[in-house]
């Protein structure tokens, strides 16, 4: 729980030089090593820039000062930090050499990213085992897809509806998952997870096994998603619409997450991860904000469920398995659990390997495999480990 | 508030990453007698057994044209698409994304077909579906996009008529499986079944990767049909057929060319005796043969897969129609493969104005016995 | 009518044994050391493969061909095999993970299935492709209008045999009484002279060997087997494990028996039955966790505070 305490005050304090430097080094740095991982198709570069990357988190293992010391960096200079976060995430796109594949990558990338925070709430915060995320993903991108594909709902509406739809099932998720702990619990929602599927695969009005077909892509004032954007002279492929929408989402589900963590909420649920039942005895409804947690997660991944859906204009019930659910748990598990930056990372980092690791063919999920298993040795308590809580004055 | 050493160093480290990020990763001489070819299908997973014959027959068709004299000199680059429509689009965009790759082939399944076509439509790069068998995919009648294999409504209609008739069954249940290709399969069947005067008893469908079919057999026994049609592939055959067996079930079972496999036979073992498939004659073609002869000759590590031949159709289209037109413009490239009209390994291949093939499907039916597929007299 | 009925009994008997044996190494593995191990249903599929390699080699050197003598030392073979990769993967990875937080160590054994069955692939040749596994026993008795294969007899004998032996180890044996200390506190185990790290093994051995039996059978009873094949296999015995109580082997038994019930009597009585098993059975699965939340035999959790 409390790993890591920081033995640098995380009072306030000016920005000093070497912190502004720290941060752009590290944001730079990070967003140059994606540059490369995202372009080159050398194997042996891509084997390097991993072992660098996990060169950098053994280095961080092994002498845990220069983690405090770049944590109290991001602590003291905050606002420049997002804000040169922001310039490098809007700008990133022209970086990519006109790249369609990139982008691809980095849309997906970000939608796993939006489900991964999703499942964070719960996992991490409250730590409930939820296996129904791809569930959720799926009824949400269902739903969206079909009220566009049947009615001609407009995108923009179909979201906020899948949404609702979407969190209605968390709820139904919610209840039987209230007396159940731990692997029980972790079970109900496979149950959850793999009769959706079935059930999505069995009805005709779904699609059944084929799934859904033309979904049609937003259009905004006019210009469709699926046209390619002409800005300052470049021109970036189609993908740069959905890389755009899909950061928006990230960055709104960052906003949530921030929020909810220092709210009331968020310290019930980590209340609620810490002992239930002292929890309880402080008279903190336990049900409801379990509930919350589901409905909140259901919320999010019918968000990136129609984004999704919109991108690759068809979806199958294949889209949402198990494994599906999995995935985003290894994600956030890998990442850090709790902690907003290192679920996106992990999700990340699990949706480019096996796209970057196809040089190795036949070996491919046999490699991603064997390197998560390898991270969670290195670093059991995740790539970014659960930050205390700081409540020093600003 | 940031004092302006920093902000220089700020705006330093920007420009100097921009600069950085610009500069072309690789090599990027274009050579202009290399050009590419794409192949995605499922290389890996539960599937792989078809994905990697189709890939040899793709490989053999270049190894073939560059030994020949072909005016450029062709690349296969193959990717996985492990049954995944995710990663098949991401497949399909890393090739769509290499300028030297001019066309590609692809699919066994139909859910990551139909997810991959629009990209190579929005690309305007043409595209050959080797495997892939659901009507939805010609349907849409994309410019790029063409067929070689026929869609599963061409095998079942005289398959459906032949037991009617031949068979003399009156009636038949129906085992499949509930992916795309196996209710695509129930349906088709139960329609023409119907029209051709017969009845469907029951339809069952059971996901892909059942090991268990003994309460389907055990209700099928029960009421007593004629015969078993299944509508799946070769795994699920193979133990359907076993199972059968051992019930003591003793109806024919019949199917489509989905599971008209040696592996099946090695599957079913004993029982797979009498069972009985449909399967597109006009086969008996001296390229073929040679294709073979010549599958054999190369040494590749898997055998040959029932698609390794549409595969091979389906490069060769791709060369022909390259070295008639050049590879400058896709749109007249894409018009070149339509009009085509290919003698090749599968017989006279031409297109419908949907981009599926035309190749009359005339069904022979193919009987194991004595441990072989042979061809029933009629 | 009535061989009808006794068909599907006999089917479900048969699924339950075969479930029962994957159930019970996973209520072992978590009774005994708390760990969810996500890659057992993977685990006991190697099984089948080892067997079907030894039957080749065997083939190659000292017997005429898949006699049932081959085939008796094959499984033999097999069931160490798999038994010694069970404590392998431990030692390997899972007993990293034992003072981590309990997702971390399901993470990692999720992981380490698709490790193992990619291995399982990669080093089989042609490993994609489903290979034919031989019926252990051919023979069929003929009984009124039922075919009643010996094979399936054979099985739920075994499955009996194997709860009565597992029974009489942990109820009657030092081993047994170890491994029950460990359990209930591995500290003071320790204080007694207890090695945890040799208990675990022995654990992990006795619930991958069962798991073989279960693989190997599962295998024989669908007359193919593939390398995913795992999977579906895990996912099953784990949920039947969970709904009769983890670590009590009872419940696994019972689990079992409700599972395969389920899916036999769905696919016999209703018209497109099949499609629907898998919903039924994990439908039945939330059903008996929302009004029994430990499982039905499970130990219901007592919390000191």
């Amino acid at each position: 729980m409390m790993t890591g305490t920081s033995k640098i005050t995380l009072a306030a304090r000016r920005a000093s030089g070497a912190d502004l430097a720290i941060i752009a080094g590290i944001e730079l740095g990070g967003a140059l090593l994606l540059g490369f991982f995202l372009l080159t198709d050398d194997w042996r570069l891509i084997v390097a820039l991993l072992a660098v990357f996990a060169a950098g988190f053994a280095l961080l293992q092994i002498r845990p000062a220069i983690e405090d010391r770049i944590v109290s960096a991001f602590h003291a200079a905050r606002a420049q930090a997002l804000g040169l976060g922001a310039v490098v995430v809007l700008v990133y796109p022209f970086m990519m050499q006109g790249s369609s594949y990139a982008l691809h990558l980095l849309v997906i990338a970000q939608l796993y990213a939006v489900l991964a925070l999703a499942l964070n709430f719960q996992l991490g915060s409250a730590n409930i085992p939820n296996f129904a995320t791809g569930a959720s993903y799926g009824i949400g991108a269902y739903c969206s897809a079909l009220l566009a594909i049947d009615f001609g709902v407009s995108f923009w509406l179909t979201l906020p509806i899948a949404a609702l739809v979407a969190t209605g099932f968390g709820f139904v998720l919610g209840f039987p998952s209230m007396r159940t702990r731990e692997t029980y619990l972790a079970l109900v929602t496979i149950a959850f997870g793999i009769v959706v599927h079935q059930l999505l695969n069995n009805f005709s009005w779904t699609g059944g096994p084929n799934g859904l077909v033309g979904i049609p892509a937003p259009t905004i004032a006019g210009h469709s998603f699926t046209a390619p954007i002409e800005l300052f002279g470049q021109r970036l492929p189609s993908q740069a619409n959905f890389y755009y929408l899909a950061a928006a989402l990230v960055a709104l589900a960052i906003v949530c997450a921030r929020r909810l963590h220092d709210s009331r909420v968020g310290l019930a649920w980590n209340a609620l991860r810490c002992d239930e039942l002292a929890a309880r005895c402080q008279g903190i409804n336990v049900v409801w904000y379990k509930m919350m947690a589901f409905a909140v997660d259901a919320f999010l991944a019918a968000f990136a469920g129609s984004v999704y859906a919109a991108y690759v204009s068809y979806i199958s019930p294949d889209n949402f398995t198990f494994l599906v659910s999995v995935t985003i748990m290894t994600m956030v598990i890998v990442g850090g659990m709790d902690n907003t930056l290192g679920v996106i990372v992990g999700a990340f980092l699990l949706t480019l390997l096996p796209e970057k690791l196809r040089i190795f063919a036949d070996y491919r999920l046999l490699f991603v495999s064997v390197i998560v298993i390898l991270f969670l040795i290195l670093r059991p308590q995740g790539l970014f480990p659960q930050r205390p809580r700081s409540y020093g004055g600003r | 508030m940031l004092n302006t050493l920093n902000r220089r160093s700020l705006l330093a480290a920007l420009a100097l990453s921009a600069s950085v990020a610009l500069v072309p990763a690789g090599a990027g001489a274009q050579d202009k007698q290399k050009i590419k070819l794409g192949f995605i299908g499922p290389i890996s997973g539960g599937n792989a057994q078809q994905g990697l014959g189709a890939k040899n027959g793709f490989l053999l068709a270049i190894d073939q044209a560059n030994a020949d004299d072909y005016p450029y000199e062709v690349e296969g680059v193959v990717l996985d698409d492990a049954s995944d429509p995710q990663t098949g689009v991401g497949a399909a965009l890393k090739l769509v994304n290499d300028p030297e790759v001019v066309a590609a082939i692809g699919h066994w399944n139909s859910p990551v077909a139909l997810a991959t076509i629009p990209v190579f439509n929005r690309a305007q790069m043409p595209f050959i579906v080797w495997g892939a068998i659901s009507p939805k995919i010609t349907d849409q009648n994309l410019p790029e996009v063409t067929r070689v294999t026929p869609t599963l409504l061409a095998e079942n209609l005289p398959l459906a008529h032949w037991a009617a008739s031949d068979l003399g069954a009156k009636k038949i249940a129906i085992v499949s499986d509930t992916s795309d290709y196996g209710t695509g399969n129930a349906d088709a069947f139960t329609q023409f079944f119907t029209d051709a005067g017969g009845a469907i008893d029951s339809t069952d469908l059971l996901p892909v990767g059942t090991t268990d079919f003994r309460a389907v057999l055990t209700k099928i026994k029960d009421a007593g049909a004629d015969a078993i049609y299944f509508g799946g592939v070769i795994t699920e055959a193979g133990i359907l057929r076993k199972q059968e067996e051992e019930i003591g079930l003793d109806i024919p079972m019949i199917g489509i060319s989905g599971f008209y496999d040696p592996e099946f036979i090695k599957l079913a073992g004993d029982a797979a005796e009498g069972t009985m498939v449909s399967y597109p004659a006009a086969q008996s073609n001296p390229r073929l043969d040679q294709m073979h002869a010549d599958y054999d000759a190369h040494g590749f590590a898997e055998p040959e897969s029932p698609y390794t031949k549409y595969a091979y159709e389906a490069t060769n289209i791709l060369l022909t129609a390259i070295r008639e037109v050049g590879i400058d413009d896709k749109v007249a490239l894409a018009k070149a493969i339509r009009g085509m009209s290919h003698e090749g390994v599968l017989g006279t291949t031409t297109f419908d104005a949907n981009g599926q093939t035309e190749i009359p499907v005339e069904v022979e039916i193919k009987v194991v016995k004595g441990g072989e597929w042979v061809t029933l007299d009629k | 009518m009535d061989a009808f009925v006794m068909q599907n009994l006999m089917n479900w008997l048969v699924l339950s044994s075969i479930y029962a044996l994957v159930a019970l190494g996973f209520s072992l593995l978590f009774g005994v050391l708390n760990v969810i191990h996500f890659s057992h249903g993977d685990v006991s599929i190697v099984a089948p493969f080892v067997v079907l390699a030894t039957v080749q080699a065997l083939i190659a050197t000292a017997f005429p061909a898949a006699t049932p003598g081959a085939l008796v030392l094959a499984c033999a073979a097999a069931i160490v095999v798999v038994g010694l990769i069970g404590v392998l993967a431990d030692w390997l990875v899972i007993r990293r993970f034992r003072n981590a937080p309990a997702m971390m160590a399901l993470v990692a054994t999720v992981a380490l299935g698709t490790v193992i069955r990619e291995l399982i692939r990669m080093i089989y040749p042609q490993g994609s492709n489903p290979k034919p596994f031989p019926n252990l026993i051919e023979t069929r008795l003929m009984i009124g209008d039922l075919t009643v294969p010996v094979f399936s007899l054979f099985v739920i004998a075994v499955s009996v045999l194997m709860m009565i032996v597992l029974y009489v180890v942990m109820r009657h044996t030092p081993l047994g009484m170890r491994i029950r200390a460990v359990a209930e506190d591995r500290n003071i185990a320790r204080l007694m002279a207890i090695s945890p790290s040799r208990i675990y093994a022995a654990t992990f051995f006795i619930a991958s060997a069962v798991g073989a039996i279960g693989g190997i059978f599962y295998a024989s009873y669908a007359g193919v087997v593939r390398f995913d094949f795992g999977i579906q296999l895990g996912l099953i015995g784990f949920s039947a494990a969970v709904i009769g109580g983890l670590g009590s082997m009872q419940g696994a038994i019972l689990g079992s028996l409700l599972i395969a019930g389920i899916d036999t009597l769905v696919q016999a009585t209703m018209a497109e039955g099949a499609s629907y098993r898998l919903v039924f059975a994990f439908l039945l699965v939330i059903f008996v966790l929302v009004l029994k939340p430990s499982g039905i035999l499970g130990r219901t959790v007592m919390e000191k505070v």
